[in-house]
């Protein structure tokens, strides 16, 4: 009964103190709302792309497992699945493979899974299921890419589908009925026909045929799993080569992420904080009052925090519905910016209650740290000291100033400022934080500049690469037809080819002990890892199985080269052959320069030798297939060695720049070329103009979404300002009054306030240019590492713009409240201050 | 002795219809220029009002005051502020001293807004004589009560008003620092030959004064010289 009664008294106290400060509230509520908004949309930001971004890695695998076993058997797969690492064992059975009648299709694999394998594992990776896994012999489901080579275009559930294809022994002809269909997305095996259990039977297929693909987690390897099964002759654990798991990046954005979210939480904390600040601070006779008349410290703490939590719902709500409605127009968009929109059609936002968990949790968390001061010295002040209370308290109360100039009027506009130090460091913080966000957020973006980006990733008009691994056949390159026709187009003014081939490399374990021992850690710490090592390599040399990636370039390309080069290289001795570049992925290559390598054409048989003459990046140059261990990351020789040794090799890459007005219709022909001639998923095409388009749409976006929210905390910076402007000048009512009864003008008084505005605009100014520009040049250093062809280039416009803008806010502020606050005759202001 | 001020048929009427308020029903007065003038009148009397008209920091419904010659509601805001600053000094009950400022510059602070330069010697003569020497560098919340009133006292001092106008100045001090308080204003006058009106409700304190006039409804009722 008696909790009762006084919780009531407590409701009906903080409701009235609410209902009396309708200012305050309308602060409080637009600083919660604005910090929920931001923090809500970071969060659905975050969440979303972590959630994309792993259902793309996921695609891009094409299975959740990490590693495989061929021919395992069902003892080793009960064994795995106890292990505690292992989360899922399935069964795959590579059926056979129907080829493409035409090279522009897609080959498909003909595979079974078991229920595991293809619940487990494989339905994360596909999307648009329909139907089930086929269960009857003669049933099948088939991914839409395969579907596409099977010209089916209007897929139905058991509609019957004639099919040939090939096994490892025989030819299968046999009319399936379709039991359902999806869609794939793991580069070179998007066509996919799964089949039946009863039809492995049927076919005399066994579990043990096919391989078991274990789900193991990231951190677990083959040689983990080891010690819980024993492997039979022949056998052995594989890992998958992870391709696109870029963790470094994704830990890079989540991180930003994060520390916008706090800067957010700690500019919405500065103003909560401030609002209620000021208003208890202008209350604080009440809760004097209320203390006098009963009121238990604990209750008037209830009192404020309940107030905080009143205001607080106003704004949280308003603030995670505004921010689902534009998550939605925006996350899309930023999403296709960061992930590969080819493995993925970003078009949902994820409505995980975790971010309504985490945005309520952060905003109650901003106002209650706001709240928690004020409550306490609401609570904390004895009855006698709050009828005293001016705000001008703290423990190094000013007892003494030795000065005598302290009457002028910007003197006195700056002791003002100063009056409550903690109330002005926090507008000054406040105004700061959200111009250095604006400043930052623009320079980088600024500098992500779609010329730069030209310059860098689009050096020409057209460019393709070729993807031997995507390839039916595995190797290869652009046929000799389509780079006639290509490249004879009318209005293509110059082009660059590359070729590549695979050589072996003549091993002599003294040169190439450097590449061996980086490929190889554990072989330079253990003599007897090495020798085995040594051994494997020399039986691979024997075999002519060693050996790299070796590529041909034109001319202009090794004059470019040393370009940009120190030491420069004998172009000539390149040309004729006598030396080659070494490529640089991970690999000690530069040890290597000066040495001589052999290489052989298992084609041809025949050998040259040539010395290594320098180092070029893999990302300088760009083109890079698969490499063995141990060996050369790629070398580059001149045309000419390669025919020293009678190969042929094949291009697969060119670079295409054409006269300015014929790109459009240039760009229709090679589409046309690409359509005829080309298997899909083989190849890369690129449209300078497409490419920029894009880009120059997604940087929009982003930028679009980094200065709204950096336009967001700036506008609460200068919210702050506002309401400690206005709050201010009306606990100094009384005080202007008794400035003008002792003779300061109207004109002297909106004079000393409009200075007051003047040195809150000047000192976060001077700040900004400070303490802000330190923080620029952070950004300035990180910029090269987000992307190389990001050039730092200072915001001058913007900081002008936004200098503008706080200076004329401060300035017209002070004025307009003056004016509102004047309109009251001294007497009835005096008044005001003795009752 | 020439008269420093005068109102003339003075009225001031607040509200209208039924809560009409006339807290000033035709006042006449007339001081004489270095004179100490006590205006008694209970709470709600109009005495105050009387203070703020001869102040210039209220306009009246009708009638005129006039300071050193010059009509005070004939002049617009700012040149009013001017005067007022220039012959006008203000004591007030709870000081209203500038809290960012110390002593010394509170005690200067008019003649600096007027853009004059303070007088040295006669601020050091105000400060001996209100005994405030020690204080000078302090801020206003350091200060006692009494200690305040004399930083008032002195502020209102500084500029050589035609007329200090003081509205119950000992209100808010205890009767021991209050009497302290108005000894020094006597003093004050005397001393500076300056003309003072002070508001009070309290008899003892307006004994000590030359003057005092009764203030009642609105209206005088009756004046009365001593000392």
């Amino acid at each position: 009964m008696h909790k009762n009664r006084n919780q009531k008294a407590v409701r009906r106290i903080s409701a009235g103190l609410i209902r009396s400060n309708k200012i305050r509230n309308f602060f409080a509520v637009l600083a919660i709302f604005l910090t929920t908004f931001m923090i809500a949309t970071i969060f659905n930001f975050g969440i979303s792309y972590a959630d994309n971004y792993r259902t793309m890695t996921i695609r891009n695998d094409g299975t959740t497992a990490s590693v495989f076993l061929s021919h395992g058997t069902d003892e080793q797969r009960r064994a795995l699945q106890n292990a505690d690492e292992v989360r899922s064992v399935g069964t795959e059975i590579p059926v056979g493979r129907y080829t493409a009648p035409k090279s522009n299709l897609s080959d498909i694999s003909v595979l079974y899974k078991d229920r595991t394998g293809f619940e487990e594992q494989y339905m994360p990776a596909i999307s648009d299921v329909e139907g089930d896994y086929p269960k009857a012999e003669d049933e099948i489901m088939v991914s839409e890419a395969a579907l596409e080579t099977l010209g089916i275009t209007e897929p139905e559930k058991g509609m019957e589908i004639p099919v040939t294809f090939d096994t490892a022994d025989a030819q299968i002809s046999e009319i399936f009925r379709l039991s359902g269909w999806f869609c794939a997305y793991a580069p070179g095996s998007t066509a996919v026909i799964l089949v039946s259990e009863a039809f492995c039977e049927e076919q005399g297929y066994h579990t043990s045929d096919g391989m078991l693909t274990i789900d193991a987690g990231k951190n677990t390897s083959g040689s983990d799993l080891e010690k819980y099964a024993i492997l039979g002759e022949g056998q052995e654990f594989q890992d998958r080569y992870l391709s696109g798991d870029n963790t470094s990046a994704r830990i890079q954005i989540l991180s930003l992420i994060c520390l916008l979210a706090l800067f957010i939480v700690f500019s919405g904390y500065l103003l909560i904080y401030n609002i209620f600040y000021i208003s208890i601070t202008k209350d604080i006779r009440v809760y004097g009052l209320l203390k006098t008349i009963g009121t238990s410290p604990h209750q008037l703490k209830k009192i404020v925090l309940r107030q905080g939590i009143l205001l607080g719902i106003l704004g949280i709500i308003p603030g995670i519905i505004l921010s689902f409605l534009t998550s939605f127009m925006i996350v899309p968009r930023v999403m296709s910016v960061f992930m590969q929109t080819s493995v993925h059609e970003f078009d949902k936002i994820s409505f995980s209650p975790l971010i309504f968990l985490f945005t309520i949790a952060f905003s109650v968390f901003t106002i209650w740290i706001s709240c928690r001061k004020p409550a306490k010295i609401a609570a904390g002040l004895s009855p006698a000291e709050a009828v005293k209370y001016t705000g001008i308290s703290g423990r190094k109360r000013r007892k003494t100033r030795r000065s005598t100039g302290g009457g002028k009027l910007h003197r006195m506009a700056l002791r003002n400022i100063f009056r409550d130090k903690k109330r002005a460091v926090i507008v000054f913080l406040s105004l700061f934080m959200g111009s250095v966000t604006l400043l930052s957020i623009s320079s980088f973006f600024g500098s992500l500049d779609s010329d730069n980006y030209a310059k860098y990733y689009l050096p020409h008009d057209f460019s393709y690469s070729y993807h031997a691994y995507a390839a039916s056949d595995g190797e290869g390159g652009f046929s000799p037809e389509f780079l006639r026709q290509a490249l004879s187009l009318d209005g293509i003014s110059d082009y660059e080819t590359i070729s590549s081939v695979w050589l072996q490399v003549g091993f002599d374990e003294n040169v190439l002990m450097p590449l061996l021992t980086a490929g190889y850690p554990d072989a330079a710490q253990d003599p007897e890892t090495k020798e085995s090592i040594l051994n494997t390599m020399r039986s691979l040399a024997e075999n002519g199985e060693y050996g790299c990636s070796v590529y041909t370039v034109d001319d202009s390309f090794i004059e470019e080269y040393n370009r940009g080069q120190e030491k420069k290289i004998d172009e000539k001795a390149f040309r004729k052959g006598d030396t080659m570049l070494i490529i640089k992925i991970q690999s000690p290559a530069e040890e290597l320069v000066g040495e001589s390598l052999t290489l052989t054409s298992s084609e041809t048989g025949l050998s040259s030798s040539a010395e290594i003459a320098g180092v070029i990046s893999s990302s300088d140059f760009g083109h890079i297939s698969s490499m063995l261990g141990g060996a050369p990351e790629g070398l580059i020789v001149s045309r000419s060695f390669l025919d020293r040794i009678g190969v042929e090799a094949p291009v697969v890459a060119a670079e295409i720049d054409v006269e300015p007005q014929k790109e459009a219709e240039i760009k229709q022909e090679l589409e046309t070329l690409n359509e005829n001639f080309l298997e899909k998923n083989t190849y890369d095409f690129t449209a300078k103009t497409d490419a920029l388009a894009d880009f120059e749409n997604a940087m929009q976006t982003l930028e679009l979404s980094g200065d709204g929210i950096s336009l967001l905390l700036l506008f609460i910076g200068v919210l702050n300002f506002v309401n400690v402007m206005i709050t201010g000048m009306i606990t100094r009512k009384n005080e202007f009054a008794v400035l003008e009864s002792i003779g300061m003008t109207k004109g002297q008084i909106r004079k000393m306030v409009t200075l007051e505005g003047f040195f809150y605009a000047l000192i976060s100014a001077l700040l900004v240019l400070t303490a802000g520009n330190g923080i620029l040049s952070v950004v300035a250093a990180l910029i090269p590492s987000v992307a190389d062809y990001a050039r730092f280039t200072y915001p001058w416009t913007v900081l002008l713009i936004l200098f503008i803008l706080i200076f004329a806010v401060c300035l017209i502020i002070p004025q307009l409240v003056y004016r509102m606050i004047a309109k009251e005759t001294v007497t009835e202001r005096l008044k005001d201050f003795s009752s | 002795m020439g008269t420093i001020l005068e109102t003339i048929d003075l009225v001031k009427i607040y509200g209208s219809g039924e809560s009409e308020v006339r807290a000033l029903d035709g006042v006449s007065i007339r001081i004489e220029e270095g004179t100490f003038t006590a205006i008694v009148g209970t709470s709600g009397s109009g005495k105050s009002t009387l203070l703020n008209m001869i102040g210039g920091l209220d306009r009246p419904t009708s009638g005129s005051a006039v300071v050193r010659g010059n009509d005070l509601f004939r002049m617009k805001d700012e040149d009013l502020t001017i005067f007022r600053r220039r012959n006008i000094g203000f004591i007030f009950q709870n000081y209203n001293l500038i809290p960012v400022l110390n002593v010394y510059e509170n005690i200067v602070l008019p003649t600096e807004l007027d853009g004059g330069q303070p007088d040295r010697k006669f601020i050091d003569e105000i400060v001996h004589t209100l005994g405030l020497e020690k204080k000078l560098y302090h801020m206003p919340n350091m200060l006692s009560g009494g200690q305040q009133q004399r930083v008032a006292i002195a502020r209102a001092l500084s500029t050589k008003p035609a007329i200090i106008l003081a509205d119950e100045p000992t209100g808010n001090l205890d009767s021991k620092t209050g009497l302290d308080v108005i000894l020094l204003m006597q003093e004050v006058s005397r001393r500076f030959h300056q003309t003072t009106v002070m508001i009070t409700h309290n008899e003892e304190i307006a004994q000590m004064t030359e003057r005092i006039i009764r203030i009642e409804d609105g209206k005088i009722t009756e004046e009365s010289s001593h000392a």
